[in-house]
């Protein structure tokens, strides 16, 4: 076990030994698998971001029920409270016309011209907010609306459903076109590194012939490429942490203040822990499954029969 | 005895015949010297105890393996029985000379704590213990095909197989390295040299096989030195 490890020790190390010797251009395939991985890193990392954000809208999704001006404040709290047993409802809250006169007076700075008037025009106003199963599904959301729009004292509902809709559907076209690039660019730092690893067996092939007469196994022969394959696959992928990373903390600023706008409070992430490993890690995972393919292919040709004694 | 060749024909894809009916043995613990002109089949016959290359006809055995029926897998394993000694040195010139001599070790999952105390015998035992950090490039040919002998014995092998080891060296250098094969024999471990110097056949006097055009016409015994 401890001759194993050590063994696997040295190589390692060996391998990190033949990266730095080779450093142009184990940094210029690094950097390349830093940008391959980095563009849908990045790109998973909004989707995830833009979630969060609809996610902050989903969660304040309300519906506005206007009520016809001759119903009472008495007769929408009854509303209220009938409502508010309803099984796709969280809560049921009540604007009277006084409060809405008071909000609108506070935002629209036309508080003089709104004093003036002796009579307030304003309805009584229910804000249903839904159940979070209602509301993250735009079926259930446009039944329920519709079922609200039809109740007797109710003039309208309102809810702006179109904009949800088009933007999961959005949503949903964006992930699969990230896995479609992330798919060819994972294919693209396969290659880069399998073109590396085929390098450094061709640059090695009389190291390879000696050591197999000396009585080196294929393993053997194999595992310090299969190290190296991993490595630049991590490295890349650290890289590509980094880059995402700067990137993001690039455009957090603007991010916040244009969600501000929207009233909602809300930072951008960068890729969390989980995502991170997983980036990092399927680097190091393609570079050892190309490093893998390509020693497989490349090996047998420098037997040391091909070539004289 | 240790290899037997029974009837052993070898052609390469090109189509030449390279050794044609070689049958001969050698025993445990014998010296034996190989020669012919150029193009003979040296080579061609100790590729064939190394399994660099398969025979095309016949029986090869070695240390009781028929090689003919050796798995691909197992073919490092029973070269690690074998040293053997290249014209070339076949070093690594980006390790250190403690470093290649320590590679058959590594490459066998020796144990890294009597890893130093063998390299270190096999070096003293080919007078370079104190050049063991030096880069091969910068020893002398002979010193180099020291250390490539240093590795060939470092495992301990039963048998020690080498081409021409002396090919280019001059005759003060080469009675060096005969003289240490030699010594390697009379500590027990089979030898097989390929030479064109019939010099040392004489000089120490020891068994000699010869191939002429792939055939082997003669075998003497000991010559008397
Ligand atoms: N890999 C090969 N492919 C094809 N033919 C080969 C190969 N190796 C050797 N031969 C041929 O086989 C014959 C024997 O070659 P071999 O190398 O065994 O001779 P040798 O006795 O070692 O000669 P030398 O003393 O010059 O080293 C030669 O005619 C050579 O051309
Ligand atoms: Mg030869």
């Amino acid at each position: 076990m401890i001759v194993w490890l050590t063994r696997h020790l040295q190589t390692l190390i060996g391998s990190l030994g033949d990266l730095s010797r080779n450093s142009f251009s184990s940094i210029l395939s690094i950097s390349v698998i830093g940008i391959a991985l980095a563009l849908p890193g990045a790109m998973f990392a909004a989707l995830e971001n833009i979630h969060k954000f609809t996610a902050e809208f989903e969660h304040g999704a309300k519906i506005s029920l206007f009520l016809a001006p001759e119903v009472s404040i008495m007769q929408a709290k009854d509303l209220q409270q009938s409502l508010a047993q309803h099984g796709d409802i969280k809560y049921v809250e009540i604007i009277t016309p006084d409060q809405a006169m008071e909000e609108f007076k506070l935002r629209s700075g036309l508080k003089d011209a709104l004093n003036s008037l002796s009579e307030n025009p304003l309805p009584v106003v229910l804000l249903v907010y839904p159940e979070d199963k209602v509301a993250r599904s735009p079926e259930k959301l446009a039944g329920l609306i519709n079922e609200l729009g039809k109740l007797e004292p109710v003039e309208l509902s309102q809810f702006d459903l179109e904009w949800i809709k088009r933007l999961t559907a959005l949503l949903e076209l964006a992930t699969r076109a990230v896995w479609v690039i992330a798919i060819i660019l994972g294919l693209g730092v396969f290659l880069v590194i399998g073109n590396t690893i085929r390098l450094a067996i061709v640059n090695r092939q009389e190291e390879i012939r000696i050591i197999k007469l000396i009585g080196g196994t294929d393993a053997f022969v194999r595992r310090s490429f299969l190290y190296s394959g991993m490595l630049q696959g991590l490295f890349g992928g650290l890289l590509a942490l980094l880059v995402i990373f700067l990137l993001f903390s690039f455009i957090s600023k603007p991010a916040s203040s244009l969600s501000s706008m929207y009233g909602i409070r809300f930072a951008l992430d960068p890729l969390q822990l989980l995502p991170s490993l997983i980036l990092t890690g399927s680097g190091a995972l393609l570079g050892w499954l190309s490093a893998r393919i390509t020693v497989g292919v490349y090996l047998r040709q420098f037997e040391p029969g091909k070539q004289q004694l | 005895m240790l290899i037997e060749f029974s009837k052993v024909s070898k052609r390469y894809p090109e189509g030449h015949e390279a050794l044609r009916n070689v049958s001969f043995v050698v025993d445990k613990g014998e010296m034996v010297f190989l020669t012919g002109h150029s193009g003979a089949g040296k080579s061609t016959l100790l590729r064939l105890v190394t399994l660099i290359e398969h025979a095309t006809n016949g029986q090869v055995v070695v240390n009781g393996q028929n090689l003919g029926r050796l798995k691909r897998r197992t073919i490092p394993y029973f070269r690690r029985q074998i040293g053997m000694v290249f014209q070339d040195h076949k070093l690594l010139h980006n390790l250190s000379v403690f470093d290649n001599v320590a590679l058959p070790l590594i490459v066998s999952g020796f144990h890294p704590r009597d890893l130093r105390r063998r390299v270190h015998a096999a070096l003293d035992k080919v007078g370079l213990l104190n050049r063991d950090r030096a880069k091969p490039i910068t020893l002398s040919g002979g010193e180099q095909q020291r250390v490539g002998i240093a590795r060939a014995v470092v495992n301990r092998p039963s048998l020690l197989v080498a081409d021409e080891p002396t090919g280019n060296l001059d005759s003060g250098l080469s009675d060096e390295i005969f003289d240490l094969f030699h010594d390697f024999n009379y500590h027990g471990v089979t030898v097989l040299v390929a030479t064109h110097d019939l010099r040392h056949i004489k000089r120490l006097g020891k068994r000699s096989l010869t191939l002429a055009d792939g055939y082997m016409t003669q075998q003497t015994d000991t010559a008397q030195p």
